[in-house]
């Protein structure tokens, strides 16, 4: 039994929902549960640093006639890495440029506090990233392999 | 080893013309490395300025980050298609 389980069974204990909707979640819950397992990789592939990361964009059934673009991309996350060690060349006021522009849209994200040193946590972060949007116009997939 | 793309693939195909390249990349690798032999004492010129001003250090980690940008292109693909229209550029 895992933490999402036990905390089910205590929401009913705790009369705070119904046994029924305990069913449900607890069928959920297994579900996720199954899908996990299988979708679990070899141990050499999970192993495996990823290497690219892929956007991919595909038109939904319903708007494909209308004529929606599909777009592919694959980059390299040694591009990526490639790219920050020559951000230490651009001049801090061009740095304070891009953040201000950033701010402008919106993005409140302070370019400087970006370190070559943090990139690693943060593709290893990546390699359990899938993100999966799909509505009726487009299918959206962001993921890396 | 950082190996620069050996291949690059270009499609550029729109109502008005129909391009599809399969440029390779690895053919251009002799005169550069003809053309860098050449430009050696110059290259060479110009680094001995930079460490004397202070900046040699910026002008090697800019040098180097560019070739390791330019190896990373490596499998970099983007594919993008609109009705009868397409651009794709892939490095191999």
């Amino acid at each position: 039994m895992n933490d999402n389980q036990k905390e089910i069974l205590q929401m009913v204990a705790d009369n705070k929902i119904t046994v029924e909707e305990a069913e449900r979640l607890l069928e959920l819950v297994g579900k996720h549960l199954e899908n996990s397992d299988s979708d679990q990789p070899a141990p050499a592939v999970g192993n495996r640093s990823p290497k690219y990361l892929r956007v991919c964009v595909e038109p939904g059934e319903a708007k494909e006639a209308a004529g929606s673009s599909k777009v592919n991309i694959r980059v390299p996350l040694s591009l990526i890495r490639a790219g920050m060690k020559l951000t230490s060349l651009i001049p801090s006021s061009a740095v304070d440029q891009a953040n201000d522009a950033l701010r402008e849209k919106g993005i409140d994200m302070d370019l400087n506090k970006i370190k070559y040193e943090d990139l690693e946590p943060l593709v290893e972060a990546l390699s359990e990233l899938e993100i999966d949007v799909k509505d009726g116009k487009e299918k959206v997939r962001v993921y890396v392999e | 080893m950082n190996i620069p793309p050996c291949l690059m693939r270009l499609y550029i195909v729109n109502s008005r013309k129909r391009l599809k390249l399969w440029l390779p990349l690895f053919l251009l690798w002799l005169p550069i490395l003809l053309l860098a032999l050449v430009l050696l004492p110059l290259i060479a010129i110009a680094f001995i300025v930079a460490l004397c001003s202070g900046r040699g250090r910026i002008a090697w980690n800019g040098t180097t980050g560019l070739y390791s940008l330019f190896c990373s292109l490596r499998g970099l693909k983007l594919d993008i298609e609109h009705k009868n229209e397409r651009f794709l550029i892939s490095m191999h």
